[in-house]
This record gives C-alpha cells, structure tokens and sequence, in this order.
C-alpha cells in the first residue's frame, strides 16, 4: 500500500517534469503578439472587437487563437505555434479593411520565438446605403438584387465575410452595408423567368411587356450613365431611389437548328456570353421551337458564343459546333447543325513498345482516357462515354461537345506521365486539344514514358523553418504551364511534399502560400505565372529521383505586418 | 393537284397570307379568344391597379405568355390569345396570390370572350424584432430568417440597434430564426484571461431547438413585432470520427453535414481519415464522406447523426466503391403491367392467356388516364419541376432510384422489352425504387436476401454484386371522407395526402358540394394528411413529411378504402 502510494508520487513527478520541460520548449519556441485596436478614421482606441488568429493548413484548421481588446484597445495572445495565421478581426458595426489593393487575405506571420509587438489593427466603422427600388409607375419593386459595384475596379479590398445577399423588401426598400469608398449602386430585378425558356410576354393592352433590366442608381440601364455614391465611415447614405429601366430593344440572337430527331423533344440552344471570349461570365439556354428556330431575346451588347444540343440519352445524343462573336443588336441568322457528339479517337502507347499500351507490359492495367474540360467551356453537355483501353490500345470517346479539353489518361505507370498528345497530326500544348471548331471530332496519339523523375522534400522558409500556412506547388517548364486546374501539389503539416511521375525536363518549382495568391481566380494565376522567375531551377533527368528543399518562393514582399 | 390549287387561290383571296401554312395548319386559322375581369383585395375588396395578370401555357419546349396590367379600376383585357388551356399567373407587390391560384387553370376555345373574371390577391404581412446578445446588448449583422415547414422563405439582415423587418410574407405560421456566420473553428486558444462565447443559431423566443421554436402567425396586412430573440450561448460541440475504405491516392477527402439537401458545414478529413466538425448546431444531421478519385466524386452512405447538447464522437463512415446494378421487373398481378402498345394485336394475345389477364385487359383503357396522373405526380414533386403530362402509350417504362435522404431521383434507367435494367455507378445510400410509365406502384424492391416494402432498398453497405427485383402491384388503396368545419360539411377545401415513406407522393384533392372527398389509387403505405382552405400555403410548400403539427397519419393497405372525417383547421386571418 505504501510502497505503491510511493510509486504513484514518483510517477505523477515524473509527468509533472515531462509537462514542465514540454511547457518550456512550447514557450521557448512559440511566439506572441500584442497590439491595439484603433479606428482607422478617429485614430481613437478601439475595446470588444474579438481577434481571431486562425491557423490552416491542407489537412484542415491547425489552431484558433482569440482576444479581446480592452478599454484602450489592447489586445494580447501569448503562447502561439509558430507559423502563418489569418487575421479576422470582429466588432458590431466595424470591418477590417485590407489597405489599397489588399488582394491578399490578411495574416500573420509568427516565427519561432517572435515577440510581435505594437501591432496596429485599423478597424473601419462600415458605410451604409439605403433607398428603394421602384418600378416605372414609380410602385416597389420587391425581391431585387442589391450590390455596390466599385467606381475604381480593382481597389475593392477583400473582406473576410462579404454581406450576404441583399433584397428589397415588400417597400421595395433596401439596405446595403460594406467599406467606405465610392460606389455605383446596382439593382438586379427579380427573375421574370421564373419558370425556365419563357418566351417574351405578348401584351394587348398597350402597358410594356418588355422585362426591366438591371439597373444602377438612379435609372441608369449602362454604367456609364450611372451616379456615383460616396459611402461614408459611420454614416447613412439614405433616401437613394433606383427607378428600373427596361432591357434595351432590339438586341437578339436567333437562327435555326438543323438535324433534329423527329418527337417532342426538339432540342436546346445554350449561350454564354459576357466581354469578350476569355471572359465570359453569364449563361442562358432556351429550347428549340417546333420551327426548328431558337431566339434570345432582351439581350445587351455582349461576346456571345452559342450551341445546340440534344440530350436523347448515351446513345442518341447530338451537339452542334459551336458560334461566337461580338452582338451589337439583332443577328437572326445563327444557324447551329446538330450532329453526334464529337468522337475522339487514337490510341495509348507506352513508349518503346510497338504495339499498344494496354498489351504487352501493361496488359493486367485497365486504362481509361479522359477529357477534362478548360477554360469557360464547363456549362451543361451531353453524356460523354467510353474511353476504355483496349488490348491494342485503342480508344474512344463520344458525346463530346465543341470546347477544349485536357487529355488525361490513368492509372499511368508507376513513376509514368503523358509525355506527348498529338491532336490530328499536331502536338498539343498541356495535353490540351482544342475541339472549338473540329468538325465530327479528332484522332489522338497518346505517348506514356514511365521513365519519370521524382522530386521529394521539404518547402521551407528562409530560416529553415516549415511553412505552416496553405502552401501550394507548381512545377512548370515555362510560365504557361503553370496551370491551377493541374491541381497543384500540396505541403504536409510538417511541409513535406513527394512529386512523381515528372516528364524529364528544366523546370521551376513555384511554391506559394494560398493567401498571398489571393483565392484561385484569374488574378491568382497570373501572380503564380509572375512568379515563375523566382521560382527555383531544378533539372529532372529521366528516372530520377531527387531529393532536396526548396524555399517558398517570394511573391513580392514577404509580409504585410505595419 | 387541282384542289390545292383551288386553295392556294382561296387564300391568296381571303389574305391569309402563307397558303402553304394554312392548309397544314388549321389552327391559325382558329379566331383567337380574350380573358378580362378584374383584381380585387381579399381583404378590403378595394380594387388593385397594375397587378399585373399573364396566361401561361406550356408548348413547343417552352412558355408562351399574354399579359395585362389592371387599371385604376383593377380592370384588365387581354386579348389575341390562341385558343389553349392555360394556367393563370397574377402579381403586384406587397401581395401574394391566394393558393388556389397555382392550381387553377383557364381552357379557352377559339373566338371565347371570357371576361367578367374576378381574381383576389391577399396583402402581404411582416414580422419585425430585435436581435440581442447574452448581455443584452443590441447585435448588428445577424441573419434572420423566417421558416415554413424547414424552408427559409425570406431573410433580413439586423441594423445597429439590432433591429430587423421580415415583409413580404403570405398570411401563415412562420418559425423565426437568427444564425451567425458558421465558422467551423475549434476553439480559441486565449491567454488574455477573457472566454470565448459561442452563439449557436437561435430560434424565436429563444430557444437553440427547432423543434422547441414558437410559431410566429401572420395575418393578412399585419405587421407582427416585437418578435425579439435572445442568443442562445451554448458550448462549442465537435462532432468527430473516422473514415475507412479510403483507396490509395484518394484526393481532397471531406466529410458534409447536411440537412436535406442543404449543406450546413463540413471538414476535411486528416491523413489518417479522422475528421472533426466543429460548432454545429443541435438538430438532425446527415453525415457524409467524400472523395475526389478518377475524375469524379466517390461518397459513402449518409450517416443519421443527431447533435444535442454535447460532443458527438466516434463516428464511422465507409467508403463503398460505387457499383452497377442490374435487374429486372417483376409483377404481383397482371394489372401492373403495362398495357401493349398495339391492343388489337394484344386482345388476340390475351385471348390465349387465362382469364384474369383478360379481365385487367378490358379495364384498362378506362384506367389509364388516371395512371398517368399517378405516375406524372410523382414525377413532378420527384424532380422538383413541371413535367408536361403525356399520355401513358407514349411514355417509356423506366426505372428510377430516388435518394431517401435528399429526396431526388439519383438514377433514372430505361426498362427494355424484356423487363430488365442495369443502374450504373450507384453510390451507396439508401433508396426508394420507383418506376414511371406502368399501371402499378412499385410493392417492394428485393436485393439478395433483404426486401423492401414500398421499394425501400439499403445500399449503404453496396449491392455486393446481388441483382434487384422489382415487383409492381396495382392493388391500390384509397382514402375517403368529409371535411367538417365550424358550421357543418365545408365543401372546395384542399385535402393534401404526402408519403412518409421519402417516396415523394404528393396528392391533392378537393372536396365537393357535400364536404366529401376521395384520394384514389394511393400505392399502400403509410401516409399523413392536411386539411387547408384556399388561402392557406404552409402545408403545400412544405417537402417536409412532418408538415407542421396539424396533420393527422394514416396507413392504407392493398385495396383498402381508409375513411376519414377531417376538420379544418383554424387559419390566420379570415378572409373577406
């Protein structure tokens, strides 16, 4: 009994000292900051707003540290794992604003032992835009769609939490909340087409039966008549009144469509339009009439780009080339032929063997080709099948419609990689083909090596430590070749990282945090290509296996901290 | 030759303009009809200027509209409208039009002049209040909504003085809600001696249970306010648990909390296939996993996961491989089948067959119609749009998987001639199997060794490689009685009839002059109903089975006629 009282004391020490000594190392290694909260507009010291350091990475929140400021604004978070965390501030009734061109998500960087101090966190008192929406008689419009639209495109900063979306209510009233800065107020009127293919709606009694348009403050149906609103820190901008004007006559897109099965179903037109054919941004699709004649109607000048298609199932489906241009009023004569989806067909080939790749070596392996879609082409399509391997190594794909593609083929061999498509005799760049305009479809060759290198290691920072942030991998001969849509490699916890199956080659190894890309869209890709130069060099030979570190690669100043 | 000749000269004379048209057509040639009348208020009787008025109808793959806006009398005229069955479409704002406007419908013939045509529409209502927090201190920036039936109908954001206004709303019962921004984060780690309060999403009058929320009733023009809610500081809950059946180089594994459809929050999985969920809300959940492998996404069956007011821990979930299934239909009675295509060729058939095939064969032409209306209303509330009504001969025999959890067909196969299908790459999960374009209802769906009653399938560990049965019966059941209100036999109320078998089954009814009605052809199960007069909505937008608290559960077997007497209900606000 007492002998065992003994061994439980010497026992609870010993955790005691093991805890003691892990306390230590965790204070000796983690870091803080201390700051205060101000008001960005009366410098004056900021109490309650709630501090949130949040820490990620791809395996999900690695940690969540919070504070309060006090009465004189001070804030303080001890004893934080080194890394990189974002920063969300909180205060009824306040916004963090990023400062100009605050693409990037707010953060900050701990490192190992870093006592941050003196840290200043702007908060700005957020504006407020109200009025009502009405319609020509001047009645409330309920249930139209609210947003600010920046004057100066480009210096709208993030925010964390973007309102949600805003309506005018029964009154027709709205009220939109956000950063200062001046704006144009934007009403989007509720969906007069609610039913879906809606056709114009004929009046007989002489009132307009045109659909309103979207609209900015005050009635103005194009931007650049719109007013602008100067949204004030803490004030109420009140009494706006947004007087919906109707969708422009006159400007329409129609023609026929040809080589429509016989019943019921008579097919359906999809378009896409938006500034030009890099950036498109809306979609819209409306059946084939009993004429065999579509038609969009209530449309502004727009790039368009327009296809037929007809879903009859895996077997029987049909899609038409597709048609694009510039649409400045009415173009009545886009005549679209429906014909069987395009077929792609060719063969796989392990590199080296005469025949095909799924025989020989690989003859156990079940291949499958793929197409992924790039670019804007990813609105609705028909089914797309087969694509399995045969013995000889050959394939086909139907039921594709007109667009590019990425052709991908798995599982590779071990430590294999596509090394070359040929698209109807050419090489394709990325293993992309572009089936825009290919007429019935194409054939492909398809090259697998399975002599790829390897490359394992760690991203680290400038001192040698791991990132903690989201950091994410490209690897690329050239700038373009960085490609989002290649799903990028990503670190571990500890910033490891293994990549295999590298075509032999001179490459760059890009590696930047997510925040700093600033999300994934168009304006992410072009910072990650920017950054291709600073990206470091690494030589891949065929087979082999490379085992080094790499540094994150700067962006353009490493941290953001005031 | 000589007589389109003849006519080709008729109708250069007579201006009918394309002659080629005109013979091919008779329809043009058809004098187009008119619709008038007038929009009042159902409360004041106050005529309405410029409600806007439109007949609707459904051809060529698209919605031909003819429209009017009523004048300072609340008169309108539409004329030149092709001769047509057409549903009637009626707004304005501040109104909402009275339900039984979604299921009336206008035949108009060639050259009719309907008019004289009175349409109510029912002022809208609204529900004001204020948000505050554990202290009481007014909360800017919350999202409110108000619910019916699950269904948010409108949300408002709270200002300053945390106050926020809800208009727009149909006279109804209404639960209120304010819900935080969800972050799903663990929690804070904080060293400066204060303590992290977390707000779970709080119900009006206070209250962190849907199922405890308090009805908010609207009436007609009626502002209700002082509909304020204290936030409910609850414990920062973590829902966590593992993954198996992970393959090799499975990429961007996560698990989804939903709630029917919605996704309410989620995680990623960890290398090792464990997950937490941080900060959900009590309520009822459907847990899932998820992987992205070649090219498309791989999900484990939903897992009924119920959060009250602590942790929620050791969750499994297993990744199943998707799997194709094939199968075939079978039929408990002849009368399930679908009648052949060619009857006199068939009634030679039949004739050589016994007798019970040839009684079904002479009843089935007078069935058919009605089958159609079945199968069409289970396809419509199935797939949450419209479905143009075909007759039975022209629609295909096919097969479907409806997700009893999300309530949507998942899978929808063609039955060939020889009664077999194959379902591709189905997810685990459970199912109900239903099918379309035959006289039966689907009596129950055999995989292996297990049967489901009502086509109730359980694929949440997969198929195993087993074949599916299904078997048809036409053995239909019905429901019949009176609705009663305050003053005795209440005839035109709407008797609403839902499956609470996740089998989709929507049916409505109306009674007649003596306050009787009668749901025939109902597939036996078990079913709960709903009594409403014509300007109550909550039910019919509800695609929850437990619609609200005022339905009453019945059970029908094989040709059983259930009878029930039911009372209406108490509404809000009576009407003109």
């Amino acid at each position: 009994m007492h002998l065992e009282t003994t061994t439980a004391t010497v026992l609870g020490m010993r955790i005691a000292t093991l805890l003691a000594a892990l306390a230590c190392r965790l204070s000796a290694q983690s870091g803080s900051v201390d700051g205060t909260a101000i008001d960005a507009v009366t410098r004056e010291p900021l109490s309650g707003v709630h501090v949130r350091l949040i820490g990620a990475n791809f395996t999900g929140l690695t940690a969540t540290y919070g504070a309060m400021s006090d009465r004189t604004g001070h804030f303080s978070i001890a004893m934080i794992r080194p890394g990189t965390y974002i920063l969300y501030p909180e205060r009824g009734g306040y916004l963090h604003v990023q400062p100009k061109g605050g693409s990037e998500i707010p953060r900050i960087a701990i490192k190992a032992g870093e006592k941050v101090t003196g840290y200043v966190l702007e908060m700005t008192q957020r504006a407020v835009i109200s009025g009502r929406v009405v319609d020509e008689a001047g009645d409330p419009v309920q249930g139209a769609r609210m947003v600010t639209v920046a004057v100066t495109p480009g210096e709208a900063p993030i925010l964390f939490s973007p309102p949600g979306m805003v309506m005018s209510d029964d009154h027709g009233e709205f009220r939109l909340v956000g950063q200062p800065g001046k704006f144009y107020v934007q009403a989007t009127p509720p969906s007069q087409n609610p039913y879906g293919n809606e056709r114009p709606e004929k009046r007989s009694d002489g009132s307009n039966g045109a659909a309103y348009a979207t609209t900015f403050f005050p009635s103005a149906v194009r931007k650049e008549r719109a007013t602008a609103v100067e949204a004030v820190a803490g004030k109420e901008v009140a009494g706006l009144e947004v007087r919906l004007g109707r969708v422009q006559q006159g400007v329409s897109l129609g023609g026929t469509v040809s080589g429509v099965p016989a019943g019921n179903n008579r097919g359906t037109v999809l378009m896409q339009w938006g500034e030009s054919a890099e950036r498109i941004t809306s979609s819209r699709s409306t059946p084939v009439g009993a004429d065999g004649r579509y038609r969009f109607d209530g449309l502004a000048p727009t790039y368009y780009r327009v296809w037929a298609i007809y879903n009859g199932g895996d077997r029987q489906s049909l899609v038409s080339l597709a048609k694009e241009g510039q649409l400045e009023g009415e173009l009545a004569n886009v005549d679209l032929a429906l014909a069987p989806g395009l077929e792609l067909s060719g063969t796989v080939k392990l590199e080296g063997e005469a025949v095909g790749a799924g025989a020989g070596a690989g003859a156990a392996v079940k291949r499958k080709v793929r197409v992924e879609a790039v670019g804007s082409y990813t609105f609705t399509s028909i089914p797309i099948t087969g694509g399995e391997v045969d013995a000889a190594g050959n394939f086909t794909i139907r039921g594709i419609a007109p667009g590019k593609y990425r052709v991908a083929v798995s599982p590779l061999p071990e430590n294999g990689y596509v090394k070359s498509v040929e698209v109807d005799g050419a090489a394709a760049v990325n293993q992309v083909a572009d089936l825009s305009r290919a007429a019935g479809g194409a054939t492909v060759k398809v090259v697998l090596a399975g002599d790829g290198g390897q490359i394992t290691g760690r991203v680290v920072e400038d001192n040698g430590a791991a990132p903690s942030g989201l950091v994410m991998l490209f690897l690329g001969r050239s700038a373009e070749e960085l490609e989002m849509s290649n799903d990028p490699g990503r670190l571990g916890a500890d910033g490891k990282f293994t990549l295999h199956g590298i075509a032999p080659g001179k490459y760059r190894l890009v590696a930047i945090d997510f925040f700093q890309m600033g999300g994934s869209g168009a304006g992410a890709l072009e910072r990650i290509r920017k950054a291709f130069v600073r990206g470091e060099e690494v030589d891949v030979r065929p087979g082999e296996k490379i085992a080094r570190d790499f540094k994150v690669t700067p962006l353009e100043e490493p941290n953001a901290k005031k | 030759m000589r007589r389109s000749s003849l006519l080709l000269l008729a109708a250069a004379l007579c201006g009918l303009g394309q002659a080629q048209n005109a013979a091919q057509n008779a329809a043009v040639e058809e004098k187009p009809a008119s619709f008038a009348g007038e929009v009042r208020n159902a409360v004041t009787g106050q005529a309405i200027e410029r409600a806007h008025v439109v007949l609707r109808v459904y051809q060529n793959n698209g919605w031909d509209r003819y429209g009017a806006l009523t004048d300072g009398e609340g008169r309108f005229t539409i004329t030149n409208i092709p001769p047509g069955n057409y549903t009637l479409g009626l707004d304005r704002t501040g109104y909402v039009p009275p339900a039984s406007l979604a299921t009336a419908s206008y035949q108009l013939s060639a050259d009719q002049k309907k008019d004289n045509v009175k349409l109510k529409l029912v002022p809208v209502g609204a529900i004001l209040g204020r948000v505050v927090d554990g202290e009481g201190a007014p909360m800017e920036g919350v999202t409110v909504q108000v619910l019916q039936a699950g269904r948010s109908q409108q949300s408002a954001t709270t200002d300053d003085r945390g106050q926020y206004r809800i208009g727009g709303l149909a006279p109804g019962k209404y639960r209120v809600k304010a819900a935080l921004q969800l972050l799903p984060l663990p929690p804070e780690i904080r060293t400066d001696g204060t303590a992290e309060v977390h707000y779970a999403s709080t119900f009006y009058p206070g209250v962190a249970e849907e199922r405890a929320a308090r009805r908010v009733e609207v009436g007609p023009a009626t502002d209700v306010t002082g509909i304020d809610m204290k936030m409910v500081a609850m414990p920062i809950l973590r829902l966590s648990g593992r993954v198996s059946g992970l393959p090799e180089g499975a990429k961007n594994g996560s698990v989804q909390l939903r709630q029917g459809q919605n996704m309410v929050t989620g995680a990623q999985l960890k290398p090792d296939g464990t997950f937490e969920v941080w900060r959900p809300d009590p309520g009822k959940y459907t847990l899932q996993a998820m992987y992205s492998g070649a090219g498309e996404m791989v999900s484990s069956a939903g897992l009924e996961v119920e959060v009250g007011q602590s942790d929620v821990e050791n969750l499994e979930l297993r990744m199943t491989p998707p799997e194709d299934i094939g199968g075939q239909i079978a039929y408990d009675d002849e009368g399930a089948r679908r009648p052949p295509p060619n009857p006199q060729q068939d009634s030679m058939q039949n004739g050589q067959q016994n007798g019970q095939a040839r009684r079904v064969g002479a009843a089935s032409p007078g069935q058919s119609a009605q089958t159609q209306v079945t199968t069409t209303q289970m396809t419509q509330s199935a797939s949450g749009t419209r479905t143009v009504q075909q007759t039975q001969a022209s629609q295909p025999a096919r097969v479907m998987l409806r997700d009893a959890e999300r309530g949507y067909v998942s899978k929808q196969e063609t039955v060939g001639d020889d009664d077999h299908f194959t379902f591709s790459k189905v997810q685990p999960g459970r199912y109900v199997v239903q099918v379309q374009g035959y006289p039966g209802y689907v009596k129950s769906a055999r995989l292996g060794k297990t049967e489901g009653a009502g086509g109730e399938l359980d694929l949440s560990n997969g198929a195993n490689g087993g074949a599916l049965t299904v078997v048809l019966a036409s053995t239909y059941g019905s429901l019949q009685g009176t609705v009663i209100d305050d003053k005795g036999p209440a005839a035109g109320m709407r008797v609403l009839v839902k499956d609470t078998q996740n089998r989709g089954f929507e049916r409505q009814v109306r009674s007649g002059k003596d306050g009787t009605y009668k749901a025939g052809r109902l597939p036996p199960g078990k079913y709960r109903m709903v009594v409403m007069d014509e300007n109550d909505n909550s039910a019919v937008l509800s695609s929850d089975p437990a619609m609200e608290d005022f339905d009453e559960a019945f059970e029908v077997g094989p040709n059983e006629t259930v009878t029930r007497d039911v009372k209406l209900h108490p509404v809000t606000g009576k009407l003109e």
